[in-house]
Order: structure tokens, then sequence, then C-alpha cells
């Protein structure tokens, strides 16, 4: 079972993120800011990180720097209410995986579980 | 031919002719008096000899008459002789041979030389030949006597009194041309003279003179010469002064009529008024305003606190007797003629004694009053009256455009007062209005971000509990899910677009330039509208060009477009109708993007409008409801790229909108 940790402020979007990943069969942490997502992650790596940008502590853009320097193996998925196309190709282009822009589809969703882990409905 | 040679030629003529006949006159009474005195001698020699010889002719002594014939040929003027009977007969030739003795000889003075009784006389070639008879005592002709004389001696004579008249002549005719010279040139020297004075007067040298001392026409005609050059000389002096003042007043115009300003117009016309009549002092007056009122406002030097403050009215003082009377007044000495003058005691403080005033005048009415003062009596002539006059004319001029020009900048100075202060307000309502659209554009910015977070976690919720990822929902409980997915879904959109639009309005859109072929965008916006369009039963077709139709935009703003027009047709376009593409690179350099589709249309009043935004048409009939916000969108980001978007529309018949682009060349791809 992979480990995904979801970074948000939202506690909402948190607890739905963690509804649908954990019934899709992955094993998930929870964090609301940059700070303690680091924490999160230096305590355990995970397999794959959900991070949303604007947050407050630290926000997502400093924690994806860190971590993209500490750990570039993990891949990063960023969650975004700002619907341009520009923060999704610029985030991109500095090495995150997926984008998902809120709100989103659950086949968007699905779409990115599969490409960036390799995740199959009802498999895993 | 010059007068002198006429005259020396016509003198000379005149001698000429003169002393010629004298002379021929003189000669031939000279050789006329000569031969008859010689005639006379001869008849008196030859008488004598006829008394020698009577009585040796009576005694025919011939030898004695030979001897006594010998002997008087001894005077050498006697060339030959010869005596004869009283028959003709020669007795005696004179010669020793006498072989003229005995023959008759042909009467060399005629036949009747026998028979009168007087000496005769004849002469020739030969000479004078001379004879009479011989008479004896009692009275008796016995013979002739005949005696040749020569005419040497008198010829000799008649030359030499010849020669001697000549030379006289000769003489006198000398004396006559150096007469004649002197004559000439007494004449032709002065009047050279005067005509090379007269040629230098008409040259313009009007001091040139004809010195003659002469009492005579010439010297009278030098004397007139000589008035009429001075009296030119005089009207020329006077004409160059009248022109210098025209000049002077000519420049003075310019110099004043060139000032726009009043204050120095003023001081420059008084100061200028001053110089042209050489006075002492100069003073201006004008009207105040509009009233009755004169005032100084300009002198030459300073203007006095008193003059400044001295006000006039019509008839009041000099400038106000001109001002009444329009007219310009010379005053000889003001202390005189202004004694009753409100102002005596003000113009002999400020030192006017004499004074010429002259009005101001434009366009028909009195602005003002010019004067020169001087602290002498009697300094001013109607001379100066005219020049002041004439200045006053210039200046008049140049003090109302001065006036003209004040007013002109007062007004100006509020006008532009004016607009400052509305472009200052201008500049900050605009200011102001920059701000408000920024924050509207950052208000609408945070917004949709702030409602879309609380919506991820509805839709998230709706979604997935729709997924039945918690549990199966009841028939019912689906259908209202259903429904409020539907609603969560447009209100997205609605907030998608309205970002949109702020950001385009905000000029904030972020545009990812490339170049594509617009066919390639057509393509796959057909396919992924492609279920929707199946669904409803409308055919879609696609028109494209061989090559070409290249554009450079961002290629996912053109997919947007395209997305929304043909989403819009294949919404409004019923069971078994057409949504085509079309697709054309058209001159010049532009590529066109044509949708048209088969549905029921759009009423011509509301075609105009429904490029606004929220506006929709006839949104009953639609099967979901869009943002109203779509076309105007569309609408934006093809001008944003350089295009145009339209729509032609009639009722029942479809709807078609295009677009066009600017087309670029395959070498600018990338």
């Amino acid at each position: 079972m992979k480990r995904l940790l979801v970074v948000d402020d939202d506690p909402d979007i948190l607890r739905l993120l963690k509804a649908i990943l954990e019934a899709y069969q992955f094993a998930v942490e929870l964090a609301s800011n940059g700070r303690e997502a680091l924490d999160r992650v230096r305590a355990m790596v995970p397999d794959g990180i959900f991070l949303d940008l604007r947050m407050p502590v630290m926000d997502g853009y400093e924690a994806f720097d860190i971590l993209r320097r500490e750990h570039p193996g993990v891949p990063i998925i960023i969650i975004t209410a700002s619907n341009t196309g520009d923060v999704s190709r610029h985030m991109r282009a500095r090495g995150a995986r997926g984008c998902l822009v809120k709100p989103f589809d659950p086949q968007v969703l699905r779409t990115t579980l599969r490409e960036a882990f390799g995740w199959t409905p009802g498999g895993a | 031919m010059t007068l002198r040679i006429k005259l020396l030629s016509y003198t000379f003529c005149v001698i000429l002719m003169v002393g010629g006949a004298i002379s021929l006159y003189a000669i031939a009474q000279g050789r006329h008096y000569v031969l008859t005195t010689f005639q006379g001698e001869c008849h008196d020699t030859a008488a004598m000899m006829a008394e020698l010889v009577a009585n040796d002719v009576y005694v025919l002594n011939l030898l004695s008459l030979r001897n006594r014939l010998a002997n008087m040929r001894i005077n050498p003027t006697i060339r030959y002789t010869y005596i004869m009977d009283a028959d003709g007969v020669v007795l005696a030739d004179g010669t020793q041979a006498n072989i003229l003795r005995d023959q008759r000889l042909p009467a060399a003075l005629g036949a009747d030389l026998l028979q009168r009784e007087v000496w005769l006389s004849r002469i020739d070639a030969g000479g004078l030949t001379v004879g009479g008879p011989l008479w004896l005592s009692d009275g008796h002709r016995i013979g002739s006597l005949v005696v040749g004389f020569s005419l040497d001696r008198v010829n000799r004579l008649v030359h030499e009194a010849t020669h001697a008249s000549l030379y006289l002549t000769l003489t006198c005719l000398g004396i006559g041309a150096c007469l004649a010279f002197w004559v000439s040139t007494r004449v032709s020297r002065p009047i050279a003279a005067m005509v090379h004075a007269a040629r230098a007067i008409g040259a313009g040298d009007l001091t040139t003179r004809v010195h003659l001392q002469r009492r005579d026409e010439l010297g009278r005609l030098a004397e007139a010469i000589n008035g009429m050059a001075a009296g030119l000389e005089q009207g020329q002096a006077m004409l160059h002064g009248k022109i210098a003042e025209t000049q002077a007043l000519y420049e003075i115009g310019q110099e004043i009529t060139a000032q726009v300003v009043l204050g120095p117009t003023l001081q420059l016309i008084v100061e200028r008024a001053c110089s042209l009549l050489q006075a002492e002092r100069c003073l201006l007056a004008l009207r105040r305003g509009e009233g009755q009122s004169f005032a100084f406002q300009a002198s030459s030097g300073t203007l006095t606190e008193e003059l400044a403050r001295l006000h006039f009215r019509p008839g009041e003082g000099l400038s106000g007797h001109v001002v009444l009377t329009a007219a310009p007044q010379v005053v000889d000495d003001y202390l005189q003629d202004y004694r009753e003058s409100p102002f005596l005691a003000t113009a002999a403080m400020a030192g006017i004694r004499s004074a010429v005033a002259v009005p101001l005048r434009a366009r028909g009415t009195i602005i003002g009053v010019l004067m020169v003062t001087s602290r002498v009596p009697h300094q001013f002539g109607s001379d100066d009256q005219q020049r002041l006059s004439a200045l006053a004319d210039q200046a008049a001029i140049a003090i109302e455009n001065a006036q003209l020009y004040e007013a002109v900048r007062q007004h100006a100075a509020v006008l532009a007062a004016e607009v400052e202060t509305r472009t200052r307000e201008l500049q900050a309502s605009n200011a102001r209005l920059k701000e408000l659209d920024r924050l509207k554009s950052e208000f609408v910015s945070d917004v949709s971000h702030e409602l879309r977070t609380p919506l991820t976690s509805i839709k998230g919720y709706i979604d997935y509990l729709l997924e039945g990822i918690v549990g199966e929902l009841s028939p019912p409980q689906h259908d209202f899910l259903t429904r409020v997915q539907g609603n969560i879904d447009r209100l997205v959109r609605l907030i998608t677009n309205l970002l949109d639009l702020a950001r385009i309005e905000a000029g904030q859109v972020d545009t990812h330039l490339v170049t594509f072929a617009m066919a390639e965008v057509a393509t796959e916006v057909l396919e992924t509208l492609r279920p929707l369009a199946v669904d409803k039963g409308v055919a879609l077709g696609l028109d494209i060009p061989e090559r070409g139709g290249l554009v450079r935009a961002d290629r996912d703003h053109l997919a947007q477009v395209l997305l929304n027009l043909l989403h819009n047709a294949v919404k409004f376009t019923p069971i078994g109708g057409k949504v085509r593409v079309r697709i054309e690179a058209r001159p010049p350099g532009e590529v066109l993007t044509v949708v048209q589709d088969t549905g029921e249309g759009i009423p011509a009043e509301e075609l105009a409008r429904i490029f606004d935004q929220f506006y929709q048409v006839n949104p009953a009939s639609a099967p979901t409801r869009g943002s109203g916000l779509g076309l105007t969108i569309a609408k934006k980001l093809v001008e944003l790229y350089g295009g145009h978007l339209w729509v032609t529309s009639q009722l029942g018949q479809g709807s078609t909108f295009g677009f066009t682009l600017p087309a670029v060349g395959m070498e600018a791809n990338g």
C-alpha cells in the first residue's frame, strides 16, 4: 500500500481527499501547511505528495522547493485554486508530476493517480 | 561739329573772302595805275624825242637822227624806235645799219597813225608801242615817230606790288585766324564749362557750380545754371530730410508694433517720440477702461507720482482739450495759454512750458493723448505736430494690439488654469478609475479563488457521494444530488469565466505563444465535442485547407474560443441538424475560421447584444445554461491576438460565427 501525504490548509478538503484516497487503497497522512508537511516527511518519506500552494505558516511554493531539493525522487502533485494554465505550466517546469485545479472532477483525480502512481481502479 | 570749330571756320571763311577780295581789287588797281603812269611817262618821253628829232627830220640829217636815236636807245626801257616821214617811209630805225630805211612798215599802230594828230599807244605781248606826229614849229607835220618800250620794268613793278599785296593779305588772314580762334575760344569755353556743369548736375552732383566772371549773356546763363543747381540741391536736401523722417517713422512703427506687451510698448513709444522730435520729455495718457477719464501711463525718463496720479476728463487742460477737439495742439507757452487749466501747477512743476499734443485714435475713438514738452517756450512748430501725429497713428495701432494681446493673454491664462484644473481632476479620476479597475480585478481574482475552495469541497463530497464511495444512494437521493452537481458545475464555469474575463480586461492574461495550424486545434476540439454531438444527433463536419492556415497565439486560448463556438452551435442545433467548421487562409494574410450551424438562429434585435456580458439568447430553450460570458471571452481572446470575431444569423436558418487571425508563414514556426 502506497503512502501519500496530502497538504492543504482547508480541513474539509483534507478530510475529503483522505476518504477518497483511502477508498482508492492508499495510506494517507495529512498536513495543514508547508512546515507540518516537512516535519511529516522527515519522520517518514511518503510515496507521493499532494501539495496545496496557498497556505499559512509556510506556503506550498517554499515547501515544494525544499521537498524537491531533499527528496527529488518523491512525486509531487500540486493542488491549486488558480485556474490559469500558467501556474500549472510553471510548477510542471519546476518538477511537479501533476496539477489538480480546484475544483476537480473525480475523473481527473483518477487520471492523475494512474499517471503518477500507476494506480488502477480496484487494483493495488 | 562743335560750336567752336563752326565759329572758327565761319569766321575764317569770312576773313578769307573779304581779304581775298580786297587783295584782288588792290592788285588790279595797282596794275592799272602803274600802267597808266608808265604810259604817261612813255608819251612824255616820246613827245620829248619828237621835239628833239623834228628839226633833223626837217633837214633830213639822217646821221644826226641815227645818233639821236642811238642815244635814245641807251634808255633800257626803249626797245626800238623809228622815224617815218609824212608818207610813212622809215627814215631811221636807230640802228647803225638802218636796215629799215626807205621801207614802208605795216602800220604798227594802225593806218591812221599818219593822219592822227595825237599820240597813240598800244600794249601787246611785245611791250608798249607809242606813236605820234612830228611837228615843225610852224605846226606843219613832217613825219611820225614810233617808240617801242619794254614792259619789263612795269611788269616787275606790278609783280612787286602784287607780292606785297599778297603778303599783306596773308598777314591779315593770319591775324584774322588768330582773332577767330580767340573769339571762338572765348565763346565756346564758357559754354563747354556750362555743358559740363549741366551734365554733372544732371548726373546728380548738385554741388557743381559754373565759375564765370562775365557780364554778358553767358555770364547770366551761368548764374541761371548755378541758381538752378542751388535750388535743386535745396530741394533734394529737403526731400532727403523727408525720406529720412519717413524712414525713421516707419522704423519706429515697425519697432513699436513688434511689441505685444502693453507696458514696454508704451515706454517704447514715448522714448521714440522723444528722440524723433528731439524733445526733452514725452508723456502718454490712455483712457481708463470704458469711461471718460484719462490717466498718464508712460513718460520718457520716469513717470512722477504727481503725473501718475493725475486724471483728466475731456476739456480739462491741454490733454483734455486734445481729447475734446480730437485735434492736435501746439502750445507755445503753457503758462500763458493755459492759465485757467486746473493742472497749471502740476505742469509748471513738471517743467512744461511749450508742448505738442496729439490724439491717439483707434477705430474712430480717442484712446489717449501723446505729448512732447519742453521747458523753453516756443519750441515746437507745425512740422513737429505733423511728425508726432504720424507717430501717434502707428502708436495707436500698437497700443490697441497690445491691449488686445493683454486681454487674450488673460483669457488664455484663465483657460489654461481651467484646463489645468480639469486635467488634474481628470488625472485624479483616471488614477482612481485605474485603482478601482485594479481593485476590481484583484477582487474578482480573490473572490474567484475564495469561492473555489469551498466549491471544491462541495463538489468533491457530492461527486464522491454520487460515485457511491460511502454507500449506495436511494434513487431520489441520487436525483437530488445530480441536480446539485449540475448547478455546482455551472457555478464553477461561471467563476472560471469571470476570472478569465477579469484577467483579459486587466491585461493580465498569460499567453504562451506558439505557431500552429488552426486545423489541428479544430480537429481536436471537434473530437472533444463529438460524444456530445452524437448524443444530440447533430452531424459535425470539418473543411480544412490543403496547406497554410498557420497562426501564432496561445493554443489553449484558441481551443477555448473554438470550443465555446462549437459547444454553442451543438447546443442550439436540434436533432438532425449540422454543424460545420471551415478554415481557410485568405489574402491578405488572414486565417478565417467559420462555425456554421443549422440551428434556430438568433433574432436580429439580439445579434448586436450577444457579445455583451451575461447576455444569453433565449436561455429557456437551452438544455443547460451557460455562464453568459463565453462569447464575450471568445471575442476578447480573438482580439487579443489581433483578430476579429463576428456573427451573422437568420432566424430559422441557423447562425454563422466567424473569426479571423493574422496568418504567419512557415518560417515563423516555433
